[in-house]
């Protein structure tokens, strides 16, 4: 694929950068389909965004108990999607954590400190918490008070996913979607995409076509990874790459196993459907191909 | 065709994430599959709906509308199939599902037992829409603009008051709780920001979401004998109508419409001139401008008032779209989007004015402007960077989609248990000086206002 060719489009949403690249000439054509994705992401955020008045997350966040609330058809298939991973990995990926967010950041998103009062507090609430998602309905019901859904683990690989189809809808481009430049969904009708998996001393390239690629850090994420519930413990590894088809299950999964073992981590891909990879950097900054399965 | 989620369940095993869903179930999230949740009305109580336009403002009023109980929806009207599924999907879970037509005529007929008709269509529609489904007796609400032309819009009107039934115009802040609190407690009840002199508002929207949409999958093009037959030259005029005249006002109806409705509210008057520059400055081949500045001159019952308004499709710089009224004490930013919402107090300003406000709890000081704890004793100045405006925030939650409460009062308007927060008839009022906005660029001239201009 010529650099020439490329087409590089960039918006702001979702408190990070979304990106898109095209490999086709013709700049008008790539910015009309950059410009639908980029108000549909817009629009996402109005749907899933905890911090936004009226988004499905908002509203979910404040039911009170014996309520229930119609919710839109993408919230309910992202809360379905984080629900199984949350299965997948034995709750360790957990959208129900929000409420533990205001204790390691602070309004501006700086890491803060908190007591141990306010954890014991924020977990009771945690645990006494529960919402039923109807499985074959977009609504929410609330049966206990306590649960802040935050969406944050897996909404960026999801809007990749919803605007990978809409950009498939209204045309065939090959085209590269990034979230915040941690989760990639390459669409490749004629060729591949070649990315890097960059650590701090190691890195190389690998093909994407038709699949996604998601990473995780502490580096970069730092105290939003919480393994709630689970003795803490030295992490193994500084960073965790994961390549499959959908880009909310690599979000979400890179997430999770950034603090899993190798054991955990096998016992969940063999639970899976299809195909991923995973790689990790691990502690002295050695990139290692852990597993891949073939369905 | 709609391409569906490239897997279906990220388990080999359904069964397997069944029987582990237990474990997350533990930790406050089940999958649940119980009866719907009941509908306040009975059958006798429901309202028959039908919605024309089922594109990205369609899908948006049909994720508000799902959500009020009592609403039977008997039909989905658009000539673009695509749109029609995502309509019938926005409408997944509500037990019903409408019939669909292309033709509203066919519709109107058809559908004997629709109420109330949502119009959702291009601008250049909204009044032939209206107008139809008014004379067949049915209540409307109608996006805004109300037309694009003021003919259209004044048909409406008198279809309207011709035929008996209720038309709301799609200006959703007039229904916001938090834009009425502010309105009744912040300026009519105790003026805040003192004489309100000046106004500004913007929306500004990045270059990367202004482009043109074209589609080149030949699946979805629609027929040109059909583009033609419903208004469009071809598929790009189709769903770029906002470019175009004819079709739209331009981006200052588009997203001017709704902030400028707020200027002539929250005055309580409407403008009595417009001056006004845009030009094609960057989108060189669109027929409307793509960026617009504009000041309107109002005589509010206090006195003039001067309001400055731009809508730019090449940046968001600027902090979003927001509403300000600024006034000799204060000055008020309004938004649809709260973060974008303060109140800031002038810093002459006698604090007891504000007291009783605090004390009651209708206004929370932002952290960031507290005041410092030391204050320098008389005689005394400390120097320092200069201190920010105090800022306060408003504590009043908008618990809904953004557009939902301005259909709910459409709905209870039409069971006679509310008035309309937006009739044709203001409506009309508040959109007369937008239509001429474009005029004024293009001739480069201020346009006068009178009284006798806004009545039809």
């Amino acid at each position: 694929m010529s650099e020439t060719m490329r087409q590089r489009f960039r918006d702001e949403a979702m408190a990070t950068h979304f990106e898109i690249l095209f490999d086709h000439p013709d700049r008008e054509r790539c910015g009309s389909l950059a410009a639908l994705a980029f108000r549909e992401v817009e629009r996402l955020e109005s749907l899933l965004s905890r911090f936004m008045q009226g988004s499905d997350i908002y509203r979910i966040n404040n039911l009170q108990k014996g309520e229930s609330i119609g919710i839109s058809n993408e919230c309910h298939e992202c809360l379905l999607m984080a629900m199984e991973l949350g299965v997948l990995t034995n709750g360790l990926f957990d959208i129900g954590a929000g409420c533990f967010m205001p204790l390691v950041r602070d309004d501006e998103g700086r890491s803060i400190q908190s007591g141990e009062e306010e954890w014991t507090f924020a977990r009771r609430r945690r645990e006494e918490g529960r919402f039923i998602i109807h499985e074959d309905r977009p609504e929410v019901s609330c049966e206990a008070e306590g649960l802040v859904l935050d969406l944050g683990g897996i909404g960026k690989g999801f809007a990749l996913e919803v605007i990978d189809r809409l950009l498939s809808d209204f045309d065939d481009l090959n085209y590269l979607l990034s979230a915040g430049g941690s989760t990639l969904l390459a669409r490749g009708f004629s060729s591949s995409w070649k990315v890097n998996l960059s650590g701090e001393s190691e890195g190389f390239s690998i093909d994407l076509k038709n699949e996604s690629l998601s990473s995780s850090s502490f580096e970069t994420q730092g105290a939003h990874i919480i393994r709630l519930g689970y003795p803490s413990r030295e992490s193994h590894r500084k960073r965790v790459w994961v390549k499959g088809p959908n880009a909310a299950l690599c979000d979400g999964l890179s997430t999770a196993f950034l603090l899993m073992d190798r054991r955990e981590i096998k016992e969940v891909i063999s639970d899976l459907s299809f195909e991923i990879s995973v790689w990790e950097e691990g502690v002295e900054g050695d990139i290692n191909l852990l597993t891949v399965l073939r369905a | 065709m709609e391409r569906e989620s490239n897997v279906d369940g990220f388990f080999m095993n359904r069964r397997d994430f069944l029987k582990k869903s237990s474990v997350l179930g533990a930790a406050g999230l089940t999958l649940g599959t119980g009866v719907p949740k009941a509908k306040a009305a009975g059958p006798n109580d429901q309202i028959g709906v039908a919605v024309i336009g089922t594109g990205a403002q369609g899908t948006v009023l049909l994720n508000s509308l799902k959500n009020i109980p009592g609403l039977k929806f008997h039909a989905l009207c658009d000539i673009w199939e695509y749109n029609l599924k995502k309509g019938m999907s926005a409408l997944r879970g509500t037990g019903t599902r409408p019939n669909i037509y292309e033709n509203f005529e066919e519709m109107l007929e058809k559908e004997k037992d629709v109420d109330a008709v949502i119009v959702a269509t291009p601008d250049f529609w909204h009044a032939p829409h209206t107008v139809a489904c008014l004379q067949a007796g049915k209540h409307v609400y109608c996006e805004k603009m109300m037309s694009n032309t003021l003919d259209g819009a004044k048909s409406m009107v008198k279809a309207a008051r011709e035929s008996g039934k209720l038309l709301q115009i799609g200006h959703q802040r007039r229904s916001n709780p938090r834009y009425r609190f502010v309105l009744d407690k912040f300026i009519k009840e105790t003026p805040l920001a003192g004489r309100i002199v000046n106004v500004n508002g913007q929306w500004n929207r990045s270059l990367s979401k202004s482009q043109d949409i074209t589609i080149r999958k030949a699946s979805l093009l629609i027929p040109k004998e059909k583009l033609q037959q419903y208004g469009f030259q071809d598929m790009r005029q189709f769903l770029n109508w906002r470019w175009f005249k004819g079709l739209s006002g331009g981006p200052i109806s588009d997203l001017g419409a709704h902030q400028i409705d707020v200027f002539n509210w929250f005055l309580d008057a409407v403008p009595t001139s417009v001056t006004a520059s845009g030009g094609r400055d960057y989108f060189k081949d669109r027929e409307h401008f793509d960026n617009v500045m504009s000041i309107f001159e109002y005589d509010t019952p206090e006195g003039t008032a001067r309001a400055f308004y731009q809508v730019l499709t090449t940046t968001s710089a600027g902090g979003g779209y927001f509403e300000r009224f600024m006034g000799t004490e204060g000055c008020i930013k309004i938004s649809e989007n709260p973060s974008f919402t303060k109140i800031y107090r002038e810093p002459e300003v006698d604090m007891e004015k504000w007291k009783p406000i605090l004390g009651k709890g209708l206004l929370r000081q932002d952290k960031a402007t507290a005041p410092a704890a030391a204050a320098p004793s008389a005689g005394t100045i400390d120097v320092r960077e200069s201190a920010p405006l105090a800022a306060y925030d408003i504590p009043v939650v908008l618990n809904k989609p953004a557009h939902q409460p301005h259909l709910e009062n459409f709905f209870e308007a039409i069971r006679g248990d509310a008035s309309l927060n937006c009739d044709g008839e203001h409506a009309y009022r508040d959109e007369f000086a937008i239509h001429h906005v474009n005029k004024s660029a293009e001739q480069n001239e201020r346009v006068v206002l009178k009284p006798e201009d806004y009545e039809i």
